[in-house]
């Protein structure tokens, strides 16, 4: 998007202080940080929020943020790292360019979590249970791709010498199941 | 199961033996609410295997986790009033992660409500550019290859 001040960092035409790329996405430090080492990653593509973005993006997505949240940590050697993303205004979300904040934390901060700008508002159990209900029930299902495999299994070698991992292994593949509703 | 990890409420609540209204849950992933809702609708994802944190989780199970998270965010606006979701999810102690299990919530937000941002409890902190320098080749020079 031409008036999209991450698509014009991602194509160079706004400076940053980059400090991850990879094919899909980037890492530059936030101009406004909560703490030395704040840090913002985005996809390079321009996708607006969490709903948008494709299945598989999402996937590499989270890839590189576990990079650089690696890299945050031992940068700054914190015993603590928040992660937040925001998807629409109403949930504070700025820029119209998903990205996510990498903060490393600090113990004068006193452990507190991110989410505790936001009172906790207990509901009851019967509204509990429905609103589980009405999640479940719009949850997109499928969604083939790639994911962790079983770590515990080698791929099994072929005749040829190539390394092939069984189907059935994978996750997203078709015998991937939802499993019933447990309240 | 890493050790430790039979007395983690977490690991008890994706084997089902501490009850949970379950939302999900595949091979690797469940998710499910949170009981202290920030929001209704308020939803953890969990990695089913024990890991502390995002430092511990390989690339591929952080990839298939967010999958998750993204499946659940859909299923918030859809299926609930919510206009929005923030995610946040907290690696230590000093960030607030009480569970020692990775977690992400997604927690459902409201036109109604103040936009304001979950990062938003912790105030802009000024920084000269020569320490901002300093601190992106320390990154750099941390983040994991390959």
């Amino acid at each position: 998007m031409t008036d999209c001040i991450f698509c014009k960092i991602a194509a160079g035409e706004i400076p940053c202080k980059k400090v991850y790329e990879d094919k899909g996405s980037l890492a530059f430090l936030d101009i406004n940080p909560r703490n030395p080492g704040h840090t913002l990653v985005i996809p390079r593509k321009h996708v607006q929020d969490i709903f948008t973005i494709s299945d598989g993006d999402a996937s590499e997505l989270m890839k590189a943020i576990r990079k650089v949240a690696t890299g945050v940590q031992k940068a700054t050697s914190t015993k603590g790292i928040s992660i937040t993303q925001s998807n629409g205004q109403m949930a504070g979300q700025l820029v119209p360019h998903m990205h996510f904040h990498i903060i490393p934390r600090t113990e004068a901060e006193k452990g507190i979590g991110l989410e505790g700008v936001l009172p906790v508002k207990q509901q009851d159990e019967a509204a509990m249970d429905a609103m589980a209900r009405k999640i479940s029930g719009s949850i997109p299902k499928g969604n083939p791709g790639p994911g962790p495999g079983p770590a515990e299994k080698k791929p099994t070698e072929t005749k040829a010498g190539k390394k092939e991992v069984p189907v059935a292994e994978r996750p997203g593949s078709p015998e991937e199941q939802d499993i019933s509703f447990d309240f | 199961m890493a050790a430790g990890s039979s007395d983690c409420v977490f690991c008890s609540i994706v084997k089902g033996s501490i009850k949970s209204r379950r939302l999900y849950q595949d091979k690797w992933t469940t998710a499910f609410l949170d009981i202290n809702p920030r929001n209704p609708g308020h939803t953890l994802v969990v990695t089913n295997k024990h890991y502390e944190t995002i430092i511990d989780i390989s690339d591929e199970e952080a990839g298939h986790l967010f999958r998750t998270v993204r499946k659940v965010s859909i299923g918030i606006v859809k299926g609930t009033p919510a206009d929005g979701v923030s995610i946040s999810q907290s690696s230590g102690a000093c960030a607030g992660q009480l569970i020692n299990h990775i977690h992400f919530h997604v927690i459902p937000r409201f036109a109604s409500e103040d936009a304001v941002s979950l990062e938003g409890i912790l105030p802009v902190k000024k920084i000269a550019d020569r320490e901002k320098n300093e601190i992106v080749k320390k990154i750099m020079a941390k983040i994991p290859k390959g």
